[in-house]
């Protein structure tokens, strides 16, 4: 006897297949309860359409939200990335935009002398981040424009924030070797702090979160710059400033900003990091260079901003008596982006005559080639002048 | 026919005679050495190969000996990691250490594992006039540091009141250690240059791996082994245990040169000091440790090719002792400190070494020293180790004279408590004391390149040293995918419980046609690190032209 036909008797698969094919296409059955409630004239309404109705959802919220706010904010935190990035960055912030750093940072910059067993440090900072650690967690999906579909395998590899944390901690440290014992005890770092500000414009309310991965404080202030610097503000129209903001009732309000106590409360320098394979724009595109240096800008704005109002409480000051100066910096690894945020002025509606600073250098490559090319590691067109640009923000008072 | 048995019969007799004639004339072992004329080929005696132990234990100790040999003389750092890893695809059954598992009464057994001498030092240090000075002029800085670090940490804690209290003491220790080795560094260096030339890893990755001799068989290999009539006498004969340490400390610091070492080699090669060690021969498991499944990876926190590559300082967290139930007592937790200082100073130094090209099958040439702080900001320990021995596989616990040294501290308070205004409250100068100490140490013992790596070939010490790009290339991928243990593509096969039942123990389908593992009789733990399907080079690319028929890419394993 054949053990074939035995064995094909029952097929589970195909009797799965034709249980399905019928209980699919059952129809739900009329149990009667509608005509029974409209013989009783009881109007039915779809459940739907009860939820969807706006006055149900804010009575939700402010029941659950334990931050909720009657009135509507603009939010800006680390996810957001501006539409036309720095020109719409400057009107959120009534800045003007002055091409180059200030003269006496440039020159401090300038004249600094580095020797070169410390340039030599910080070049082989580069590769110690880039190639040497040993970290390896699974790194961001690679994806191919040409071919969505098309799976690579998962890279295992130390992650861009970890490389950016050693790649500036190395550099500062090299930056504290080159200042004197003196300057260096008048500095302090830390890691991962997070700044919030919330500020009235135009009638709503704009909230500016930002993390710095690494802020500098310092016992002195930065002496800010004398001086009336004009130049046209730039005109979005038809868009609104607050486009690509996220709208939100439920927010805390409160200012957030570290270190109350003791002599080393003022902010300094604020380096940010970006990573590119994180945050792009909704519709899906890079991050365009503006866009790049607008988080920058907003770096320093909300961290010059929660300073001040934690100077000066919630009183409505507006034009401010010493404006608060805070060097920016933004990397992604490679590129760095340096910047001087001064603010003057807290009243941020077009009317306003008095503005804020913002100063900025063109982005600078650190290196053109960095990683482990067929197991040897290897680094091509280095540029000194990053960490130069660097240690002289470090230096500057 | 006949003739022809002849001839065998006469040869059975005659072997007994040879080998007595044979075993009169070696024995003069001199002169057979020398040579009766000027040709190569003869000999006034004979040359006799040596006699093998032909024995089941003989012939493994034998093969254990001989990978043991290849091992060392394999090239490279990368190539000699790798090649202790061949011979599992699947990785080693290990068992893993960490502080966040230390039982209750660890040390003995870590003691044992790690073949370390442990003796108390001092909490106090012997003070002169230049630390003195030391002390008062940082002691205010270092206060204001520990304010300004408890002030940020509020901050954070405010704005992450849900971190359970682990987290709360790591996110404390890392401002705070991170600080203070700042300010340490930044007001030293002056008087210390070498602060200058160390380099700093945050959190980095220290993993080491080692084998463990002396401990007892666990139950399925006495089981196995007692089921073979030639094993059932050596059924309960100790094994190899296979260590994996694992951990991140807040910082490390590394510098160039070695740190001078504090015991010479006639204090550490005591074969009786050795034999007074705390043994700890229980499975490992009977304490709480668990086994898992991985390659065997050593990783000091950076790849082979770095530059300063001796430790310095590492500190180490203490937050998992906030899981340790008080019922343990005080004893019982400042001997788990002196375990966990213990267990990281020894694993940090042996993944070091392994970059020298020892391993745990190579003896050190040399001692290699560190020190480690164990801290959770407010409580400081202070320990110093040297590693002298890295031999503890096999009969190494009972033969190997040399031992690993440690001395440490007793838990130090740096203050009493942080009032409310945010002031510290009974700064303890001891602690201070002790930091500065351990800055100021000087590491100054330079070898040759020579006399660093004696395992290591003379030309290419690393794989990144090889001309060849494609074996660069190879084992540079292969070390890596390696060292990460990501999983294997295709799991280990499993035995379903059905199969158990109904094919292994009841013979119950003798018609099905055997295709699984266990019906060909393939143990998938056996398969070897270069058991895969080579990669195919597509027609177009083959080096040698389309026709040629390499179809595969060449493999460089050692």
């Amino acid at each position: 006897m054949r053990f074939t036909s035995r064995l094909h008797a029952q097929h589970l698969g195909w009797s799965f297949k034709k249980h399905w094919q019928t209980q699919g296409k059952r129809i739900p059955n009329d149990t009667g309860a509608a005509s029974e409630l409209e013989k009783k004239e009881i109007l039915i309404k779809n459940t739907g359409d009860a939820t969807a109705h706006d006055k149900f959802k804010t009575n939700i919220g402010s029941l659950t939200h334990h931050q909720w706010h009657d009135k509507f904010c603009y939010i800006y935190c680390k996810e957001t990335v501006l539409l036309e990035g720095l020109p719409q960055a400057q009107l959120l912030t009534n800045t003007v935009k002055i091409k180059g750093l200030p003269k006496s940072l440039y020159e401090l910059i300038i004249n600094l002398k580095i020797p070169s067993s410390v340039e030599r440090n910080a070049e082989l900072a580069v590769t110690k981040s880039n190639v040497y650690d040993a970290e390896q967690s699974s790194l961001p999906r690679t994806r191919n424009v040409d071919r969505p579909a098309y799976k690579y395998p998962r890279v295992y590899g130390a992650s861009q924030l970890r490389s950016n944390h050693i790649l500036i901690n190395t550099f500062l440290n090299e930056c504290e070797k080159l200042a004197s014992s003196e300057v260096s005890g008048q500095r302090r770092i830390l890691d991962e702090v997070d700044y919030g500000v919330t500020l009235p414009k135009n009638g709503y309310r704009i909230q500016m979160n930002v993390v710095a991965n690494k802020i500098i404080t310092c016992c002195k202030t930065i002496e800010p710059l004398r001086g009336n610097f004009d130049a046209e503000m730039p005109d979005l129209y038809p868009t609104k400033n607050t486009i690509s903001l996220s709208k939100e009732n439920g927010y805390p309000s409160k200012t957030k900003f570290p270190i109350n106590l003791g002599s080393y409360s003022h902010p300094h320098t604020v380096i940010t990091f970006f990573d590119k394979k994180k945050l792009r724009n909704i519709h899906g595109t890079n991050v365009s260079k503006s866009q790049f240096q607008s988080r920058t800008l907003l770096a320093g704005f909300a961290v010059a901003a929660a300073r001040a109002k934690q100077i000066y409480g919630n009183t409505n000051i507006e034009t401010l008596p010493k404006p608060i100066v805070i060097q920016s910096i933004q990397t992604d690894g490679c590129s760095f982006h340096f910047g001087v945020f001064q603010l003057n002025t807290l009243r941020f509606d077009e009317q306003s005559k008095l503005k804020n600073y913002w100063f900025q250098e063109d982005d600078m490559d650190l290196y053109e080639i960095c990683g482990c090319v067929n197991g040897q590691s290897r680094l091509d067109g280095y540029n000194k002048n990053v960490f130069r640009y660097l240690a002289g923000f470090y230096k500057n008072l | 026919m006949l003739l022809s048995r002849g001839t065998k019969l006469w040869k059975v007799r005659s072997v007994p005679l040879c080998r007595l004639y044979n075993s009169t004339t070696t024995k003069n072992a001199l002169a057979a050495t020398q040579k009766a004329t000027d040709n190569d080929e003869y000999w006034e005696t004979p040359q006799y190969p040596e006699i093998k132990d032909t024995s089941f234990d003989g012939r493994k100790k034998d093969e254990a000996k001989t990978w043991h040999e290849q091992i060392q003389k394999t090239p490279t750092v990368e190539e000699k990691l790798i090649k202790i890893n061949m011979p599992r695809y699947y990785g080693y059954k290990v068992v893993h250490m960490n502080e966040e598992r230390l039982p209750y009464n660890c040390l003995p057994a870590i003691q044992h594992y790690t073949r370390t001498h442990f003796e108390p030092m001092e909490n106090e240090v012997k003070e002169d006039e230049k630390l003195s000075a030391f002390v008062t002029a940082l002691k205010e800085r270092i206060v204001d540091v520990v304010e300004f670090s408890h002030d940020f940490y509020r901050y954070k804690l405010d704005l992450n009141p849900e971190m359970d209290a682990v987290e709360r003491e790591k996110t404390y220790t890392q401002i705070i250690v991170e600080q203070i080795h700042r300010e340490l560094t930044n007001n030293l260096a002056a008087d210390f240059p070498h602060l200058h030339e160390l380099e700093v890893d945050y959190k980095p990755r220290h993993e080491a791996f080692w084998a463990v001799g002396g401990i007892e068989a666990p139950k399925n290999v006495i089981k196995s082994k007692e089921g073979r009539e030639w094993q059932k006498d050596s059924a309960k004969d100790p094994v190899d245990r296979f260590m994996q340490y694992k951990s991140e400390p807040y910082l490390a610091l590394r510098h160039q040169s070695q740190l001078q070492p504090w015991k010479n080699e006639n204090e550490y090669t005591n074969l009786t000091l050795a034999k007074g060690l705390p043994r700890y021969e229980y499975d490992p498991r009977t304490l709480g440790y668990i086994t898992g499944y991985q390659h065997g990876t050593n990783i000091p926190g950076y790849w082979p090719s770095n530059v300063n590559t001796f430790g310095f300082i590492s500190y180490q967290t203490r937050a998992p002792f906030l899981r340790r139930p008080e019922s343990y007592g005080e004893e019982d937790k400042l001997n788990a400190l002196h375990a966990h200082a213990i267990q990281s100073s020894f694993a940090w130094l042996l993944a070091q070494a392994n970059y020298y090209g020892f391993n745990t099958f190579s003896e050190l040439t040399y001692p290699m020293n560190t020190q480690t702080i164990l801290t959770n900001g407010k409580q400081w320990s202070f320990y110093e180790y040297q590693l002298n021995t890295l031999l503890m596989y096999g009969n190494q616990v009972d033969e190997n004279p040399r031992v690993n040294n440690c001395r440490g501290t007793t838990e130090l308070t740096l203050y009493q408590e942080i009032d409310s205004n945010g002031k510290v409250v009974g700064f303890n100068e001891e602690v201070l004391k002790h930091l500065i100490k351990c800055y100021s140490k000087t590491p100054d013992v330079r070898r040759s390149v020579d006399e660093l790596t004696p395992f290591l070939d003379k030309q290419y010490k690393r794989i990144a040293d090889y001309p060849d790009e494609e074996k660069r290339s190879f084992l540079d991928k292969v070390f890596k995918h390696m060292c990460s243990n990501r999983p294997r593509h295709l799991e280990l096969p499993e035995i379903y419980m059905w199969e158990k039942i109904y094919k292994i123990d009841n013979k119950t389908r003798p018609m099905d046609a055997k295709r699984r593992f266990f019906e060909l009789s393939i143990n998938p733990w056996k398969r070897t690190l270069d058991q895969y399907d080579k990669v195919y080079i597509p027609k177009a690319e083959r080096p040698e032209g389309p026709k040629s028929k390499n179809k595969f890419r060449k493999t460089y394993f050692p």
